[in-house]
Parts: C-alpha cells; structure tokens; sequence
C-alpha cells in the first residue's frame, strides 16, 4: 500500500497560502494518490489507479465543503489522505493547527502528525460497522481521550464521555452498553460523540446519514449542524446524495473519476451548473414529488475505471455537448464565475438546466 | 402476455388504480389478504408481517415503501413462498390470477396441501399461502409467473456460473426452449435490457461485470420469462445516481412494452414518485397508508406518512434549515408497541387510544385508506384490543 512512487512529491518549500486575510483552515493542493496494479507471481506493478488526481479546494474555518461524486470517484480517497490514513503519492495538504502554523500534513512524519491528529477527525458511514461490538460506550467514546487526550483517570475520563453523550442528544445512562443495544440513529451519534472527544477542528464526514434510515436521517443532519455552531467545527461532508448535500453544505465540489470538476457555492452550483456532469447529476435525483417526473436528461454509460481513464477529457464518451477538442485535450479547472470553478471546454457556451 | 381489453368500467373493489397497462382491469392480479408472517425465535415472536392486505392491478407499478424492519421484503418473500424457518406464513390469503384467470374470488387451493397438482388448473385463481412452497405449482409460478429481482445483484448470482448459464437455465426450466434457442433468447433478453455486446457479456460471470451491468443481467434474467409480476426489491439501492435513473427508466420501458405489473419496493421518497401508479406505506409490518401516488405525495394523511415527507430534505428546499424530525427511533422487531405501532413517535398520538388499539385502514376517498384514529368518526366503538401474540409452536 505504501508503494508510493520516489520524488513524485514536489518540492514546495513553504506553504504559499495563508498570507491571505482569511487564511483557509485547510487547504488541499494538487493532491493526487496512485494506487498500484500487480500482476503476475512477481507482483510486478502493471499500471496505477488514479484514484485521485490533481485534486485541489481550500476549506475555510466554520465552513462546511461538500465532495460529491459517484462511488469510485476518490472522494474517500482525498478524505484518507487528508487523514494520513493513506500517504499522498504527490502534491499537498495544508492545515492551519490550533497554534497559527500551517503544516503540510502530506508529507509530515508520523509522530509529527499526532499531537496534529486531535484536530482532525472522522464520522464514518456504516455505524454498524464503525463501532466495536465487545466495547462498551463508555469505552468507545472514551478511547481517543486515553490514546491522545491523556485522560489517565477512570472517572474523570467516564465524566467527559457522560458530557459527550450529552451534546449529542444520548443519555449517559448508555455509558455500560454495547452498541448492539442501540439503533442505527443511536449508533450514529455515538460515533459522532467519539469524533468529538478531542475537540476537533475539522470534522471529515464521510457519507453518515447514507446508511440511516430516512425518519433518523433529518435527526442526524440537524445534530451535525447545531453543533457546527456551537462548537465551530468545519466539515468535510463526502456524500452522494445531493439532496442531502445541498441542505449542510456552504460549498460544492463535484468529482468524477479522481477529479474535481466543478466547485461553487451551493446555491450557485445548483441553480446554474455550468459542468454537464452536474448537470445530469442533477438530473438523476429522483424528485419527491409525483407532478415532476422526467424521463430525460439521462446520462449514458457508466464510469470510467480510474486505471484506464479515457483520453482528453474523462466525461467526453458520455456527454451529450463533447466535440473533437474534448476527445483529445483535457481541460483544466478555471475560474468562470465568483468562487465557481468548472473545467468544461465548452463551460461558456452552455446554458444547462440546474434545479431551483 | 397480457391482451388489452378496453378498461373503462368501475372498479368494483374499493381501491381504483389510477393507471393500469393492461389486462382485466378490474380484477386485480394479485390479492393479497391479512397476510401474516412471524418469526420464532428464541428470544419471542416477531410479528414482521401483521395482517397486511394490498391488490395489485394488471400492468399497474404498485409501490411499497418502508424504513427498515416495516416488513416490505418478507412480505414480498412470502408472496414467493420463500419465507425459510424461523419465520412462517401463520395466516392469511394470498390470491393470484394465473394466465387466462377470472377475478379472485374463489379460493380452490385448501385441499393442496399434500399433493402437487394444481388445483385451480392453469387458468383459476390460486392462494399461493396455501400451496406447498415446494410443490409443481408453486414451483412452476415462481420465476415464471412472479419473478423477483432481488435487492443484492452479487448475492442474488451465482459466482461459479456464467451470467448466460443462469439466464438460460431460466429459460430452459420455465419456457421449454433449450440449447441455442434458450442461448439466443438470453442474448436477445440482455439485449432489450441495454447490455451492450450480450454475446460477449453471458460468458462473464457477475462478478466481473459493472454494478450497473449486473442490476440489468439481474433484470434480464427476471424478465426472461415472461412474468405479468415483477416485484422488484430496493433495485437501485447499489448503484449510483445516474445508473438509477438508467434502471429506472429500463423499468419503465419494460412496463410499457410487456404490459407486466410491478411491485416496487423501497425506501426512497423519491424513487417511489417517480416510479409508482399507486403506493402503500408500511411500518413495522402494518400498513399505515394505502392510495394512489399523487394522494400520498399531495395530501398525506396519516401522521408517519406525513412526517416522513418533511423530514427529508429536497433538492428545492432552503438550505441550512432545521429539518422537521420525527422523534426517536424505529422499535427493536421484538419490542414491538401496542397499539398503533406508531403511537410512541406520533405527534397526533391520543392517550388510551392510540396505545391500546390497532386502527384499521380507512378509506377516506377512493382508492385511498388510511389506519389512524384520527379519521375514525368521534364517538365510534373502538376495535377490538389486538390479541395476544400466539404461542411459539
């Protein structure tokens, strides 16, 4: 797994960002994570999986950035590799730590990277699977105050998680319980509890209403949200329910196969995408509401593997507006309106449908 | 299959479909009536299935949507017969029209339980709840008559067979076309459903395909034979957005152009809106509302109906609101509440009521019921305190 490829981090002595007024709490610059293909008894590597590639968007303190994209986009992947789970094959993460320096969390030495570690945490998807089932809660939400919060004492420790339980709407009665005991609401919660023992800053999201039934998905999302503001966490939300999306999040970055392909303010993106995948991602929501059904706007094909990306631009065999220019030349993301980026050829010409 | 005779009279049965493809249309397919099915375990019953009555027209989409553990999948599995112990069919009808059949209103199938042979004969009604799950007839409905296209394409197929294999194993069971012909007809099948080079494709087996690809081998393989039911269990939950909207819309298609009815299963608003001629919406194995599609989206009336469609949120709605919520969480399947299992998260819940009686569905316009004691009339006897749960046999 830690194949990466030598010297394929480039040399940037200092971070550039930062000197800006309102310096980002993170920022993720041309980050990119090739995984290896082997093949054979030798295990010789064969080819790479980009499943992130060039991928670059700045999270603003107390702000909430929404990655969505289709699964297999990387979207986990630039979430791993924010969190060090995966070491970055090129290109860098900035975070502002709680003392004012920013660090380049890519290429920091573990045992740097721990006391960095309390400031970044993760809600997982699945809270069937993200919780040990032979640990209690007290346990549970207590473990990450004993490995980095160095909370030795037995009940000083209990006394915190009994006040986390609190925040996130759990009675600390719980505390003795085993997360067999509780639903996939409760479960949920208690992860979000354990996310939040070491007072994070910035709160890594990945998917954590998708697996939640849909009366205590609203639950979930409102939590999340009262306590970004009592809190003033910044999250990075992963999700591929855009509707879910649109309702957490301030900003929009929209993936597909290891790209970013458009970022913009939510309300922005939504109203007038300017990319056709977003447009037809949008397209593809099915509406609540049986007067607007639609039969159109469906998109062909499937996408691409990450191993074997198209030529030119990776959305070209299935967008509707590609011509020759998009078959041979990849575009870059440029700026096409105030904080909206797109990297379309053809982004000016459109005009493409977005919801309202 | 089904021819299509002008359907114009009235339907005699208090739910009217709002729009049917085809067949009879007043008598429905399938009758499904106080369907119950339990599970004995150790621990208690679970009664995941509590007397459950639904029709399902002639070419008509008839969805059911539900959170987890309202009971939608084991009822679609009962209706198959492939309830495995420890659950079983305690009680209740199961009526389906076969081929050429007239309306369900004789039950001709109570003395089959030993034997094989079909009692109602190709063209009577028969009540599949009565049927050995095991025996000719039941066998020779399921697949052919009813197919199902289950909710895990990796699980629902063989990893060791070949995708065509399977298909045409399918066919060659069911239809009596074997060798080249069965071969060509699987091909000819995963063409229609948008697998690009089929050929090619029946040779893969359904790990190496596309999880968009398997969801449509999984429907060509339900469709192979031809069934005038196809209940489709939470078919998109796998794949992504824009592969829904692509399954979706080959259901659609093969809707219209087969004329088979489907049972639309899932819990996803949006899906069944999109999908669905008429919806019923379970909880904890009852039926909390039944009606058609632009009722339930439009004028919702039960209370869990009603919350369930606030607390989403929509791609139109404000951003960074507080959702409506509904409070607390689905009960443990063994924890079951008396009453109206919806009671103890119900805004409108009635004391001495709501916690001590089952309603039962009302209608309150046509074709559309609801089970709440809101719209029974002030003053009306209550129903009979539910009975005891039955004792573990």
């Amino acid at each position: 797994m830690q194949l990466t490829p030598s010297g394929a981090r480039s040399p940037r002595p200092a971070p550039g960002p930062g000197s800006a007024g309102a310096s980002p709490l993170l920022e993720v610059a041309h980050l990119r994570k090739y995984f290896p293909i082997h093949r054979g008894f030798s295990r010789r590597v064969t080819g790479w999986v980009r499943a992130v590639d060039d991928v670059s968007f700045t999270i603003a303190e107390g702000e909430t950035l929404g990655l969505v994209g289709e699964s297999g986009c990387g979207k986990t992947t630039v979430a791993r590799c924010i969190l060090r789970a995966h070491v970055p094959t090129g290109g860098e993460v900035f975070f502002r730590a709680r003392d004012g320096a920013t660090v380049d969390l890519a290429r920091l030495p573990r045992r740097a990277l721990r006391p960095l570690r309390r400031e970044i945490q993760m809600i997982f998807q699945d809270p069937y699977a993200s919780l040990n089932p032979r640990m209690s809660v007290a346990d549970i939400v207590g473990e990450p105050l004993l490995a980095a919060g160095g909370v030795r004492d037995r009940r000083v420790r209990f006394e915190r998680v009994a006040d986390l339980l609190r925040l996130v709407g759990l009675r600390p009665e719980f505390m003795p319980r085993f997360p067999h005991a509780f639903s996939g609401g409760q479960r949920q919660r208690i992860g979000i509890a354990r996310a939040l023992a070491l007072h994070p800053r910035l709160v890594v999201a990945d998917e954590p209403v998708s697996a939640l039934d849909v009366s205590v998905q609203a639950q979930t999302l409102n939590l999340m949200m009262e306590l970004q503001q009592t809190l003033g966490l910044t999250y990075l939300f992963i999700g591929h329910n855009l509707s879910v999306v649109k309702h957490v999040c301030d900003r929009v970055a929209v993936m597909y196969v290891g790209k970013i392909v458009e970022t913009a303010a939510t309300a922005d993106l939504y109203r007038t995408p300017r990319h056709p995948y977003t447009a037809a991602l949008l397209a593809a929501v099915p509406m609540p509401d049986p007067r607007r059904r639609s039969d159109d706007g469906e998109l062909r094909g499937e996408v691409p593997s990450p191993a074997n990306p198209p030529s030119g631009c990776y959305f070209h065999p299935r967008c509707p507006f590609a011509v020759e220019r998009c078959r041979v030349e990849a575009p870059g993301l440029r700026t096409i309106g105030p904080g909206h980026r797109v990297s379309c050829h053809r982004a000016e010409e459109l005009s493409l449908p977005g919801v309202s | 299959m089904a021819g299509n005779p002008a359907a114009g009279a009235p339907a005699a049965h208090p739910v009217t479909p709002a729009a049917r493809g085809g067949g009879d249309a007043t008598a429905p397919l399938l009758s499904v009536r106080d369907l119950r099915v339990q599970f004995f375990l150790p621990e208690g019953v679970v009664r995941a299935v509590d007397g459950l009555s639904f029709d399902v027209f002639p070419g008509e989409v008839f969805g059911i949507v539900g959170e987890t553990g309202c009971g939608k999948s084991v009822a679609m599995r009962a209706l198959l017969r492939l309830v495995d112990p420890p659950g079983r069919v305690v009680s209740g009808r199961i009526l389906w029209r076969r081929a050429g059949g007239s309306a369900p209103d004789r039950t001709a199938a109570g003395d089959e339980k030993g034997g094989g042979a079909g009692p109602a004969g190709p063209d009577g009604v028969v009540d599949l709840a009565a049927l050995p799950a095991g025996g000719r007839v039941m066998r020779a409905i399921r697949g052919a008559e009813i197919a199902l296209i289950p909710q895990e394409p990796m699980a629902a197929f063989s990893p060791v067979h070949s995708i065509g294999d399977q298909i045409t194993e399918a066919i060659e069971l069911h239809r009596g076309i074997h060798g080249g012909d069965a071969r060509r007809l699987a091909a000819a099948i995963c063409r229609e459903v948008g697998m690009p080079a089929p050929e090619q494709r029946l040779a893969d087996y359904a790990w190496q395909l596309s999880g968009g690809l398997r969801q449509r081998a999984l429907i060509a393989m339900a469709v192979s034979c031809d069934p005038r039911l196809l209940i489709a269990d939470e078919p998109t939950t796998a794949v992504d957005v824009t592969t829904q909207a692509q399954i979706l819309r080959l259901l659609r298609r093969l809707r219209r152009e087969r004329g088979a009815a489907i049972v639309f299963i899932t819990h996803d608003l949006g899906v069944i809106a999109q999908m669905a001629d008429r919806v019923m919406v379970m909880y904890l194995g009852r039926v909390m509302e039944q009606g058609p599609v632009e009722a339930i989206f439009h004028d919702p009336r039960h209370p869990y109906t009603q919350a369930l469609l606030q607390s989403i949120p929509r791609l139109t709605s404000t951003p960074r609101d507080r959702l409506p919520v509904i409070s607390g969480s689905i009960p443990h399947p063994l924890n079951q509440p008396r009453g109206c299992p919806f009671h103890p998260r119900c805004p409108h819940a009635m004391p001495g009521t709501c916690d001590t009686h089952v309603p039962a569905p009302r209608e309150l316009s046509p074709g559309h019921l609801a089970a709440c004691f809101l719209y029974e009339p002030a003053g009306a006897p209550l129903p009979t305190p539910p009975a005891a749960p039955p004792p573990c046999s």
